[in-house]
């Protein structure tokens, strides 16, 4: 007989025992890899958002948290859109670009996405110069020599610079997800909360919520959602210089009863977050090494103990004791396999069934977990069995056989 | 208790006379106002929403700042949701403005201050600006490139000085966000204008100073000047990381 059958058979013999264990190493391995997997691309969402944000100050309500806004900002906490015009109508320099943004819920071929609410750069531009004569010998910042050649406008802008100069009342852009998913393209019109708009441009995918957003005019989204002259956050593009010259104490000093917060604090905070993922996930590693480590040991010390006249009957009939170490392990392999590939299958599932709703991203697949999942169960299998199977190994044939 | 009444009634009625007076003080037809037009004195626009303190205190306070100008500025009265002042209130854009708000707009239409509560007469004052002031302010406002070009009224500037902001001004990539504003340094009223620009009143160099509608300096040039210094300097700023407009997350300047 072949040791490979051996082992099979062994592996069947003892099926509950062998299940704990597999179940306490399936387990683990799920849950790192579903952690790992999520955190990996909420980790890459952040990222892009943050290049593309191209804002490096955000003005929210003061009770949201910065996990609320990167859920695509659909809070309900408000703040007055007259900050917007407190901040364009002040003398703080270097603020470069505003962006106040009120976001909706809404329903389009049966699927939900965000409004968008956006003000176009026209409608404050010009206001930026009634700080008065007090203007002259500003800085020079970031974008002061924006918009002085005649071009023709690019809607593009929205997604590079969060800005679009102009935008009509029954205009609207959709994210690339939402113009795949409902079939809409460049021209066409849709209706939204009972009133219809033009689509003027589809943007380009970006791979962050503004994808599953459509973007209209803060005025008419504030109209159409019956949420009065609020927005949900104000982005603001500041000049980096102001920025660390004391622009973000001057935006505290003018909203006092809004929360200001720099893109530096930002990128803090989703270190704080993906520290704690880290921290949740090496917590569940430790889980798999004791409680799978110690289920497998456990399993094959009983196994080891109970079977002592087989293995001895085994070596008397000329078992060697390195056939015996062998076919232990390979049996323990075997299970760390089984338990490895089916946790990773498990934990891929989970994840991209859960991140979305989670961490508000799309998850996908991460072949390099499979590796890592096999050989963190592999290892855990091997290690919890050595010493039974080295044991067994030892065993001595004549003392075994006394015992029959 | 009658007597508790009767005072009541005409204290009530001495405030309802007051403000009706008030009222009259300031009372414009905004229907009448228009924002284009051509009125020669500084029009001070008082916008509301609301009749509480801080608007009655605005409105005091603009009342006296205006009785001690009598003929030199209007003081227009405009309510937000008064249907007659659409039109300034959409011109201005201000619907959605902190209020009250009083907003100055010098002869040329350029808004030279944007006066949020609390108000008082040193904000007001300095809301009167030189007329060269008001034409960069409007410039500006327009989204244009201001030229201060400054020289000695009376003495031609020496050859060639303005030369390239004339053609500067002509090119068809520019001439709709090019604004010309001429200063002669030893014009008193302008002095202001020109410390904000760091230019000696005492010069005698013809200076021509190029200002982005941000109010930021984008290049100062002391004697003759060409159209391809001014290009040269915008494309420079264009190019450059922040003044271009990329001023990301990871710094002004992405290595």
């Amino acid at each position: 007989m072949r040791i490979y059958d051996i082992v099979m058979r062994e592996i069947l013999e003892r099926k509950s025992q062998m299940m704990m264990s597999f179940i306490a190493i399936f387990l683990g391995i799920t849950a790192v890899v579903a952690i790992k997997n999520i955190s990996y691309f909420s980790e890459r969402a952040v990222e892009r958002e943050l290049d593309t944000l191209g804002a490096n100050v955000l003005i929210l309500p003061k009770a949201v948290t910065l996990q609320d806004y990167y859920s695509a900002d659909l809070h309900d906490e408000v703040i007055p859109e007259e900050y917007v015009l407190r901040l364009t109508m002040s003398d703080i320099e270097g603020v470069d670009n505003l962006s106040p943004k009120l976001c909706v819920p809404v329903e389009l071929s049966d699927r939900n996405f965000t409004l968008t609410g956006i003000l176009p750069k026209s409608e404050f531009r010009a206001k930026s110069a009634w700080a008065g004569a007090g203007i002259f010998g500003r800085p020079l910042g970031c974008g002061v020599v924006e918009g002085l050649e005649e071009q023709p406008e690019d809607k593009q802008t929205l997604i590079r610079k969060r800005v679009i100069e102009t935008l009509e009342a029954d205009e609207v852009l959709l994210g690339a997800e939402v113009a795949t998913a409902t079939l809409i393209s460049e021209g066409d019109s849709l209706e939204l909360l009972g009133q219809p708009f033009k689509v003027i441009a589809v943007l380009p995918e970006t791979g962050t919520v503004d994808d599953s957003r459509v973007f209209a005019h803060l005025h008419t989204v504030q109209e159409l959602s019956g949420k009065g002259e609020v927005v949900n956050a104000i982005e603001v593009v500041g000049c980096c210089k102001q920025i660390a010259a004391g622009l973000v104490d001057g935006i505290n000093t003018l909203l006092p009863d809004a929360k200001v917060v720099t893109v530096t604090q930002i990128a803090k905070a989703q270190v704080t977050i993906n520290e704690m993922l880290r921290k949740v996930s090496l917590a569940f590693i430790g889980i798999i090494v004791v409680v799978g480590g110690a289920s497998i040991a456990n399993y094959m010390y009983s196994n080891v103990s109970e079977r002592r006249r087989e293995i001895g009957t085994m070596m008397a009939l000329g078992a060697t004791p390195s056939q015996v170490l062998r076919m232990l392990l390979i049996k323990a392999a075997l299970l760390g396999i089984v338990g490895g590939l089916t946790g990773y299958a498990a934990g891929t599932l989970l994840a991209m069934k859960v991140g979305p709703h989670f961490a508000g991203v799309p998850v996908l697949p991460m072949p390099v977990l499979m590796g890592w999942a096999l050989g963190l169960s592999l290892l855990i299998a091997l290690a919890a069995s050595y010493f039974p199977a080295r044991r067994a190994a030892n065993l001595d044939p004549c003392i075994c056989l006394q015992e029959v | 208790m009658g007597k508790r009444s009767t005072s009541l009634g005409f204290l009530s009625l001495g405030i309802l006379a007051t403000a009706m007076l008030a009222s009259d003080c300031l009372a414009v037809n905004t229907a009448d106002l228009d924002p284009t037009s051509s009125e020669t004195r500084y029009q001070f626009l008082l916008f509301w929403k609301q009749a509480d303190a801080a608007t009655s205190q605005a409105r005091q306070t603009l009342d006296a700042f205006a009785a001690k100008r009598v003929g030199q500025l209007i003081v227009s009265d405009i309510r937000v949701g008064d249907p007659a002042a659409q039109k300034l209130v959409k011109h201005y854009g201000v619907s959605r403005a902190p209020m009250p708000l009083v907003l100055t707009v010098a002869p040329n239409g350029a808004v030279t201050e944007a006066i949020m509560h609390p108000l008082d007469d040193k904000k007001l004052a300095a809301a009167i600006v030189s007329p060269a002031s008001a034409d960069c302010l409007k410039g500006m406002q327009d989204g244009k490139i201001v030229f201060v070009c400054v020289h000695r009224q009376g003495t031609s500037p020496k050859d060639g000085a303005f030369e390239g902001v004339q053609q500067f001004a002509a090119d068809k990539n520019y001439r709709k966000v090019t604004q010309l504003v001429h200063v002669d340094p030893v014009d008193p009223k302008e002095g202001t204008l020109l410390k904000q620009l760091k230019i000696d009143p005492q010069t005698c160099s013809p200076t021509t100073v190029m200002v982005a509608p941000s109010g930021a300096t984008l290049g100062k040039f002391v004697g003759s000047t060409t159209k391809a210094e001014f290009v040269k300097t915008l494309t420079a700023l264009k190019s450059a990381c922040c003044p271009g407009g990329t001023c990301g997350p990871n710094g002004c300047c992405p290595k």
